[in-house]
């Protein structure tokens, strides 16, 4: 059983993706089954602080990890799964600083977990053993624009 | 969430509990230190972390403080201390690698010597501070002397560091117990305190009076400091303060306190109502004497706790109407009255913000009246103590519909099993064909208030078995049951019934046997049992104690067999038990087991 839905991003662009792949969102799947009952096939839900761009990465990240196991909830806490850090993901997050940025904001925002932890610990890769000047200029090329960054 | 705009601005700016998330994956704390300096967004975020991760209060208890010992104990943890006590500890050398890791979190440093016993402090841990640049409160327990004599005796490279450090103190807390009395001298370490904004002043003597020359160096400090003692406890031998003295304190100038803790007598009530009619600033409030509550508490807008003991009769709760910030309220020893009937003591308004209420050993009539007031005022209570009251079962049902309670305490009260787990009313009505029939309204029981927590009944000689099998409450975590009649063959209930259960005072239960321990050991979350003053309890009784996996804590005050003997074999088969508290001495696992 195929249960097609659709997501927008905030550029407008529609993205059909299989329901399955995307409840590992947790905002989408509370959107599915709380909001449709659980009759959710062809419906289209706009996520306006996604852009495209992102969106499609999320996605492509989201099919590749369809078939990881679920995190086991035990009385209320959920265990702090140790989420491996594949191969793939690593080629996968060989991305420029803004799309992982933007990604680990997307992955806040739409609530999935693995792909949370595995941007957070890129991007902490990235910036451990550097110095706080360093890390100004990666982040911005612009030294004007940052004045209003700070 | 985007930074708009600028098309080659790509960088979102993260959100603090996004970044605080990533800098969990730091390990090192060089790493973390830059990120503070990246830009005030990402200080704000490593901050945000301290709360989460190292909001920790690390305390160094009876122990030698070694440069070797402490690197070794702390090489792999990633966790750091803002907020260090050192309580009786033995400064032999400080290790500058070590404590500098830490030393730009570091901001509450404690000394505390209040139990000395002889080689302490051992080394000059004035030193300490050194390595604590961004110090903010600084406490002196019992050594405010000792400091001031290591300060003196630094190097002068040393203490000009140091006296660079102390100007970041804001708060300063300071006791004074019997030794530093003996010997009073306010150092000249406190000039080097330029930015002190809070002073915390204890002087607590317990055995002898406080001296002359203590008191004239006292009120030199307070003369000198007044305006920046924002907390005063004087406690000289639990005496009321002499008038030399009141008239000292009261007439500092400029003293705006926040919290006051003062015993007077009746000569004193004058100058003392006038005093507190100038504390508008008032948060914190303990009398031990009389004073005029009604002249005084309409200036304090700030109030936020008062408890007053031996004082003056109190015309019910009404005094405290317009007292709109009051969060706590106890009463010990106070007469209440109602000339005018007792209309006048019910004129207590709606405070909603009221989230404690004591009222110990008070000689207030419980009426069911009165009680049904109470507790439709100050509905939002979490915490009540009716230690002695004078309540009945009538009232009882009323109390129970407090649904915010989380503690209780109704020890030393005449209540009994038709009061504490309800009974059923019943009331004959006519009808209209004139038979009668029997309209049933189960009163409120214990079990009504499902969020409570603490619950203390100690001494209820009244109630029975009934009592103890009906009570239900999910959430209750400490019971204690000192002196019912509580036994074995109510534990199964109280298992099913508050599964939740940690700690259990089952003290003069005197006709507890090795029976009733056997089932008081199948609660299976135990980890504090106080078995204090029980004859029935030997050798057999502990070595059921002995099976619990759990426990912690276990108090055997004063019970028939020489506990020292069995420490031991006791501390070795049970892993989990820290402490076994006996009526003078303490037994700690350190003691006994090689860690």
């Amino acid at each position: 059983m195929s249960n097609m839905i659709y997501l927008q991003s905030s550029d407008g662009d529609i993205f059909e993706t299989d329901a399955q792949i995307a409840k590992c969102s947790g905002t989408i799947r509370f959107m599915l089954e709380d909001c449709y009952m659980g009759e959710y096939e062809g419906v289209l839900i706009p996520l306006p602080n996604v852009n495209s761009a992102i969106l499609r990465k999320v996605l492509k990240w989201a099919d590749h990890h369809k078939d990881d196991p679920v995190p086991i909830e035990d009385d209320g806490h959920s265990v702090k799964q140790v989420s491996v850090f594949s191969s793939w993901d690593a080629e996968f997050l060989e991305v420029d600083q803004g799309t992982l940025f933007g990604l680990v904001q997307a992955a806040n925002y739409l609530d999935i977990q693995g792909l949370l932890d595995v941007t957070c610990k890129t991007v902490a890769n990235k910036i451990s053993g550097k110095t706080a000047d360093d890390i100004r200029n990666t982040l911005t090329t612009n030294q004007n624009k940052f004045q209003d960054f700070i | 969430m985007f930074v708009e705009s600028d098309e080659r601005q790509q960088t979102p700016i993260l959100p603090l509990e996004i970044l605080a998330q990533i800098f969990e994956y730091l390990d090192d704390m060089n790493d973390l230190k830059n990120m503070t300096l990246v830009c005030k967004h990402w200080l704000r975020a490593t901050q945000v972390l301290n709360k989460v991760l190292k909001s920790y209060k690390l305390t160094f208890r009876f122990i030698t403080i070694d440069s070797t010992k402490q690197a070794s104990l702390f090489t792999n943890s990633n966790r750091m201390f803002s907020n260090i006590y050192f309580e009786n500890v033995k400064f032999s050398s400080i290790d500058p690698q070590f404590w500098g890791r830490w030393s730009d979190y570091i901001t509450d440093v404690t000394f505390d010597y209040k139990y000395r016993t002889s080689g302490l402090p051992g080394g000059n841990f004035v030193k300490f501070l050194k390595y604590t640049p961004r110090i903010k409160t600084l406490s002196l327990i019992c050594s405010m002397g000792l400091f001031d004599t290591y300060f003196e005796e630094l190097t002068t490279q040393d203490k000009e560091i140091i006296s660079a450090n102390l100007k970041n103190v804001h708060e300063l807390q300071l006791y004074l117990g019997d030794e530093c009395l003996a010997n009073l001298k306010f150092g000249t370490f406190l000039e080097q305190m330029t930015n002190l904004k809070n002073i915390d002043f204890d002087v607590h003597s317990k055995r002898t009076p406080i001296s002359y020359q203590a008191r004239h160096e006292l009120f030199n400090f307070l003369r000198k400091y007044g305006s920046k003692i924002k907390g005063l406890h004087i406690d000289d031998c639990s005496r009321p303060l002499n008038q030399l003295m009141i008239g000292e304190i009261f007439t500092v100038e400029g003293m705006k306190l926040k919290a006051l803790d003062i015993i007077i007598n009746a000569a004193a009530t004058k100058a003392f109502n006038d005093f507190l009619s100038i504390q508008s600033d008032l948060e914190y409030l303990t009398v031990s004497g009389p004073f005029s509550v009604t002249s005084t508490l309409p200036q304090m807008k700030k109030l936020k706790e008062i408890s007053m003991s031996n004082g003056p009769a109190l015309d019910g709760f009404k005094a405290f109407n317009n007292v709109e910030k009051l969060e706590s309220l106890g009463i010990a020893g106070l007469e209440f009255y109602n000339e005018d009937g007792l209309d006048e003591t019910f004129k207590m308004n709606e405070n909603l913000k009221l989230k404690e209420l004591y009222l110990i050993d008070a000689t207030i009539d419980f009426g069911w009246r009165f009680v049904k007031r109470i507790c439709e005022c100050y509905k939002n209570i979490r915490l009540l103590n009716l230690d002695g009251a004078l309540i009945d079962d009538v009232s009882l049902p009323y109390l129970f519909k407090l649904k915010k309670l989380q503690e209780l305490k109704l020890s030393r009260t005449q209540i009994s099993d038709r009061g504490f787990s309800g009974y059923v009313g019943r009331r004959k009505v006519k009808t209209p064909n004139g038979s009668a029939i029997v309209i049933e309204r189960p009163s409120a029981s214990i079990s009504s208030l499902t969020e409570l927590e603490v619950l203390n009944i100690d001494f209820c000689k009244r109630l029975g078995s009934h009592s103890f099998y009906r009570m239900k409450l999910p959430k209750l975590k400490h019971f204690s049951a000192a002196g019912t009649h509580i036994n074995g063959i109510h534990m199964q209930s109280l298992q099913s019934n508050c599964p939740k259960i940690e700690s259990l005072n089952l003290s003069h239960c005197k006709h507890l046997r090795e029976n009733d321990i056997l089932a008081v050991m199948t609660i299976k979350g135990l980890d504090t049992l106080e078995l204090e003053s029980c004859p029935y309890i030997d050798e057999l009784c502990m070595e059921h104690i002995m099976s619990s996996p759990r426990l912690q804590t276990l108090n055997i005050s004063k019970c028939t067999f020489d506990v020292k003997l069995v420490a031991q074999e006791m501390f070795s088969r049970m892993e989990s038990l820290r402490r076994i508290i006996l009526s003078k001495t303490r037994l700690y696992r350190c003691d006994y087991v090689e860690s």
